[in-house]
């Protein structure tokens, strides 16, 4: 039996693995990738929480369906910053941010 | 379930705003180049006619639409004129600079004004993902506003920070609202994202259950990033600095203003029953806001990270509001909202009139600017002596109301951190006035000054001294936004 | 009387209009400054025609600013004997030292600018007498500091100004932070900014006395900043880098009597709270102490008169922490007067020496500049407590106030003081003005009538002003005047004599030392043979004085020098500012530039927030 408990540990793990990759990664796309990971773990909460404990059963998945939406929309973004970004120096690694410090 | 359309015209100043900024962004594309620039006049006056049009429309309105999902009250009728009021000066400010640099001044002013659009939903949220929404509405055009000057690297820097760490911020956000989500749908209360349900829920619970306070705890790394509160705070100075100066001066103010307001709304109508446990982690957050904000602004030699580092201290003071809250905190916390940020704006556009005649900004270069001109010396000197609280100023009331809310709140040992950590501030906004006053300039060349955003600095730092001197109109108004959210 | 109001605001005006306009106006608009205040005195005087014919003991008018909620804060003034002498006394000291700087300050750059910065000064001062609530002080209280920031910087071109301009607005700052936090400490028990309303709380007993004398103690710490107490006297010495005239109104007359006055304002809170009476008591002692053994061993003019400044503001809160407000008043009278008048004179010798202010180079000047040496005397005897000058008056009503009201410990100290207070006055005097005309001292002439005439004015009132304690007629004395049920001058006779005897032995050691050395050395070149023996030995007696003097109380008054400028100084007070810079300095380095080192911050800040929640607050609950 699958249940509450099950998947909110996936979308815990997978939080966390988002958090790694975000936190270790250096390429930018790279660190992108990892927070469309942590996204995607918390839909899976939702939809995990509309599923097993919400009477009307939907909540969740709207919300689910926004989030899926509007992470899309930030890859959209963010990669076309992050391009330009590489256009003008480069490089995509993280490290190499360092032009503004203390 | 409630006919979808029936209060639809309610946001009919939302749809306008949308409106006005599709226009916007498309005109750009028809307009030959030397007529672009009526666009910022457009923007203006559409802006000025909306903020007539929502006064008179919501002034008397007070309903809650889809259950829930979007308040209009006194409070977010508040907040949508300042919102509009802060788009005009944002568009103002910006004038020189897109007239000189940007060749689609369009895409610029379009940003903005979805980004306002942003601000006034998530004052008017009364719901957890409409929140969510405005704030994603509104940190998008900010990252784009950001990264704007394309060729320049810091730009593009500030605009790759700004974009990595807000998206991580916002997942950690969404991840606090399924928490949230999960532990106020199990005791079966309807509609469980609105402010209202989770306030019963919380009233309703003796303690407050472990994945609740995670939640909580997720929700503020979130909304503590926008605001820029310790620790959440790293990205503001390299952002600030990179960013060109009218998008820093919007950052500074707007999005502050636009999240306190949801932070506001979220604490006052959907926390508060559980003020206790959550009184002293916001007031220690507050506390190391204030110190550090004010501590590293000691030490820096760039204008726009020394703004940066003082408004992080200033956040210090609001979250100490928030932690206090009780009816007074929260007008205090208003006041000071509008008065920083007609402050803050003041200092901005000064640096912004210096940067646009030198292209220089760091502190050093400010030496003599009394002599070179003498208007813009006069003018940050009055908003610096503001923001370091010094009577006759706006600083000077709104910071002494937010200490007296504290007081009576009984963190007395808060308080006194928050006026030591302005007599800290004092110092190094008197670094700044001592370069400009005693200082000798390197060259000796008068700065000119354009008529634009002179006119723009009389009115920031007119309006400084007013707030200072006679706020009761102000305060009036904010008192009854105030009673919208804690009756 | 209600429109004692119109004293500030004439002065406020001034501000604007000569900041603003006085370039266009003729005399860059010192008549401006002049007229205002000069209304202001009349005002006084009106004020106190109309305060003397009718009953009340006290009035206030007032109208609403702003209502916050629950707090309430109103534009209003109080109209009692304290505001009524501190109203005459700032007016009066401000025009005579604005008559002044018309001469002193002629042909300076900026002179409008000077004399608009005197505006704002004094507004805000005559706001502060005034305030019926804490808030409105609190106001005042923080433009006080900024108009003398202002001042003090005036010669802002020379970095040491800047610095003590500087130096000053932050050190009092830090007073300024207890006096806030006081004051809401005060509202938050009472409910009140009034202070009408806050006294009567306290003394109905409505305030806790631990609440109390926190609130008590703190409202002083604004007092030590302003009025240049130990340790945050740190600021006055330099403050000296300012114009004269300046120096002479700001930290003779009136901003440093401020803390003077806002201890005396809000008495019945020290009365309520006799632990933090003490603590005014000792620091003052420690104050009057500390300054009069350093203004012993300075060199500089303007310095001597600084820190007996300092330790005549120690004096008058060691009066006040004996439980007499009056007498503390009363030395705040006499005391403004006689050394408004040294300052000023000191701003005559200066412009007479070409702006040299050491004092070795300087003497004989009395035959240079008779009447300036005149007026100087006699505020040096006044001062020093010499009867019949007001000096004597107050410091004897000082003195009786110690004798009743604390233990014999501090009276013993307090007459030791005022030994060293004659005997420093004396160096001074005599060093400048008599003796042998130093080589510098050659082209010195005596100042322009503009300079003169306030000198004389003040000597006149420094003279007279004493007589004011006594009872004649009808009038009961102003101990009466200020607090009534006061005696008026009473004489505790042991007391007074050993006081007078005192002065007198400093005065005459001062004159030993400072004058009959230089007159033995001459009669030693100018005689031979027995008389040359005879001589010798007196001189050889004058010496060992000189030797004993020397070994014993100079060594200690620059012991103290040293101690006050390391440890209190560089030490605690710099060095606070030092570690909060250097702190600054280096917390900035977290902030590495890399995107995942900011991130890593949040994450932990999310779980220290989360961990906090869930293992902390359920523990202390």
């Amino acid at each position: 039996m699958i249940t509450l408990v099950h998947v909110q540990v996936l979308s815990a793990g997978l939080f966390c693995i988002g958090l790694y990759g975000v936190l270790a990664r250096r390429n930018a796309v790279l660190v992108l990738l990892a927070i469309e990971l942590m996204l995607n773990a918390v839909n899976v909460n939702l939809v995990g929480i509309a599923a097993f404990v919400d009477h009307s059963k939907f909540l969740g998945q709207i919300i689910a369906v926004f989030v899926i939406t509007v992470a899309a929309a930030e890859v959209g973004l963010a990669l076309a910053i992050i391009l330009r970004l590489y256009r003008n120096k480069g490089t995509t690694n993280v490290d190499q941010l360092n032009l503004m410090k203390w | 379930m409630e006919n979808l359309t029936a209060n639809l015209y309610l946001l009919w100043p939302e749809f306008l705003l949308a409106g006005l900024a599709f226009v916007v962004l498309t005109a750009d594309f028809f307009l030959p180049a030397e007529r672009k620039n009526y666009l910022a006049l457009v923007s203006i006056l559409g802006l000025a006619a909306l903020i007539i049009f929502t006064t008179a429309f919501l002034l008397n309105r007070n309903a809650a639409l889809y259950g829930g999902l979007i308040l209009i009250d006194r409070f977010s009728l508040l907040f949508k004129v300042t919102f509009l009021g802060l788009g005009i000066l944002m568009v103002w400010s910006s004038a020189d600079f897109v007239k000189r640099y940007l060749s689609h001044p369009g895409e610029y002013y379009a940003m903005v004004l979805f980004s306002i659009l942003g601000m006034v939903v998530m004052a008017s949220a009364g719901e957890l993902l409409t929140a969510y929404i405005g704030l994603e509405l509104l940190s998008f055009s900010l990252y784009v506003l950001v990264s704007h000057a394309r060729e320049d690297l810091k730009s593009n820097e500030a605009g790759t920070k700004y974009i990595l760490l807000g998206a991580f911020a916002s997942a950690l956000l969404l991840y606090g609202i399924s928490m949230v989500y999960g532990v106020v749908v199990q005791v079966g209360i309807p509609a469980p994202t609105t402010f209202e349900a989770i306030a019963t829920y919380v009233a309703r619970v003796n303690s407050l259950p472990v994945s609740f306070l995670v939640g909580m705890a997720l929700i503020i790394a979130g909304l503590g990033f926008k605001v820029a509160a310790v620790p959440f705070h790293m990205w503001t100075p390299d952002v600030y600095e990179g960013a060109p100066l009218p998008v820093t001066a919007y950052l500074a103010v707007g999005s502050k203003v636009a999240a306190f307001a949801l932070i506001l709304r979220l604490f006052a109508q959907a926390f508060l029953p559980a003020i206790e446990e959550w009184q002293t982690i916001i007031a220690i957050l507050a506390a190391a806001t204030m110190v550090l904000g004010n501590l590293v602004a000691l030490a820096q030699r760039n204008i726009k990270r020394l703004l940066a580092y003082s408004s992080i201290g200033q956040v210090g003071y609001l979250l100490m509001g928030i932690a206090a809250l009780s009816a007074s905190a929260s007008n205090a916390l208003i006041l000071h909202l509008v008065g920083y940020g007609v402050t803050n704006l003041a200092a901005f556009v000064a640096v912004i009139a210096f940067y646009n005649a030198t292209g220089k900004d760091e502190v050093a270069d400010f030496a003599g600017l009394a002599d070179r001109n003498p208007f813009i010396a006069m003018a940050l000197t009055v908003s610096l002596f503001s923001l370091a609280g010094l009577p006759i100023f706006a600083g000077f009331i709104t910071k002494f109301y937010l200490f007296l809310a504290a007081a009576q709140a009984d963190m007395l040992w808060l308080t006194g951190i928050a006026v030591f950590a302005s007599l800290i501030s004092l110092y190094y906004y008197l670094i700044v006035i001592r370069q400009m006053y005693v200082e000798e300039a390197q060259v000796k060349t008068p700065l000119s000054l354009s008529w634009v955003t002179g006119g723009l600095l009389g009115l920031l730092t007119l309006g400084t001294v007013l707030i200072g001197v006679y706020p009761k109109p102000l305060v009036d108004v904010i008192q009854t936004a105030t009673k919208a959210i804690l009756p | 009387m209600e429109l004692a109001w119109l004293a500030p605001a004439l002065n406020f005006a001034a501000f604007g209009v000569v900041s603003l306009f006085g370039k266009y106006l003729p005399g860059k608009g010192s008549f401006l400054s002049i007229l205002a205040i000069f209304g202001g005195f009349i005002l006084f005087g009106v004020v106190l025609a109309d305060y003397l014919g009718q009953k009340e003991d006290t009035l206030s008018f007032s109208r609403t600013w702003v209502e916050l909620g629950v707090a309430r804060i109103t534009w209003g003034m109080i109209i009692d004997p304290l505001s009524v002498i501190m109203l005459g006394i700032v007016s009066f000291v401000a025009l005579l030292v604005q008559v002044y700087s018309l001469g002193y300050m002629a042909g300076q750059e900026r002179f409008g600018w000077y004399f608009a910065a005197h505006s704002l000064f004094v507004a805000a001062m005559l706001t502060l007498v005034l305030a019926d609530n804490l808030i409105l002080l609190y106001i005042a209280w923080e433009l006080v500091g900024l108009g003398s920031y202002l001042l003090i910087g005036f010669w802002y071109e020379r970095p040491s100004a800047a610095e003590a301009a500087k130096k000053a607005f932050v050190t009092t700052r830090i007073g300024d932070v207890g006096l806030l936090i006081g004051i809401l400490m005060l509202f938050k028990a009472t409910g009140t900014f009034e202070m009408a309303g806050v006294f009567a709380a306290v003394e109905a007993g409505h305030v806790a006395p631990g609440a109390l004398t926190w609130a008590t103690i703190l409202i002083f710490a604004g007092a030590m900043g302003k009025s240049a107490q130990f340790p945050l006297h740190v600021w006055l010495p330099d403050a000296m880098e300012g114009p004269t005239p300046v120096s002479a109104l700001i930290h003779a007359a009136t901003m440093v009597a401020a803390g003077v006055f806002l201890v005396a304002r809000a008495f019945p809170l020290f009365e309520a709270a006799p632990d933090a009476r003490m603590v005014v008591a000792v620091i003052g002692l420690i104050t009057a102490g500390m300054g009069a053994t350093m203004a012993l061993v300075m060199t500089d003019l303007k310095r001597v008169l600084a820190y007996s400044t300092v330790s005549h503001l120690g004096f008058m809160m060691l009066a006040l922490g004996a439980g007499s407000v009056p007498a503390a008043i009363f030395h705040l009278l006499a005391h403004a007067f006689s050394k408004a008048l040294l300052f000023l004179g000191a701003g005559s010798v200066m412009h007479a020496m070409h702006d040299e202010t050491d004092i070795r180079k300087m003497g004989g000047l009395r035959k240079k500049m008779p009447i300036t040496a005149l007026t100087f005397t006699i505020g040096a005897l006044s001062l020093a407590g010499i009867p019949p000058l007001s000096g004597f008056f107050s410091k004897d009503e000082m003195l009786l106030a110690v004798f009743d009201g604390l233990s014999p410990a501090f009276l013993v100290l307090a007459l030791v003081i005022v030994l060293f207070s004659a005997l420093y006055m004396a160096r001074l005097l005599f060093t400048v003005f008599y003796g042998a005309s130093s080589p510098e001292a050659e082209h010195a002439h005596e100042s322009p009538s503009v300079m003169t005439l306030p000198l004389i004015i003040l000597a006149a009132g420094a003279a007279v002003v004493g007589f004011l304690a006594l009872e004649v007629g009808g009038y009961e004395g102003f101990g009466n005047f200020i607090t009534s049920g006061h005696h008026g001058f009473e004489v505790n006779l042991l007391l007074t004599v050993a006081a007078v005897v005192l002065a007198l032995v400093g005065f005459g050691l001062g004159y030993a030392i400072y004058v009959r050395k230089a007159l033995s050395t001459q009669a030693l070149m100018g005689q031979f043979g027995w008389v040359h023996k005879l001589l010798v030995n007196k001189y050889y007696m004058d010496h060992a004085y000189q030797w004993a003097i020397d070994r014993i109380v100079l060594v200690f008054a620059s012991f103290i020098g040293a101690f006050d400028r390391i440890v209190v100084n560089d030490m605690g007070v710099n060095g606070t500012a030092e570690t909060v810079k250097r702190s600054g300095f280096r917390i900035r380095y977290l902030e590495s530039g890399m995107v995942y080192n900011y991130a890593l911050a949040m994450a932990l800040g999310a779980a220290a927030v989360a961990l906090f929640w869930w293992l902390v607050i359920p523990r202390i609950g």
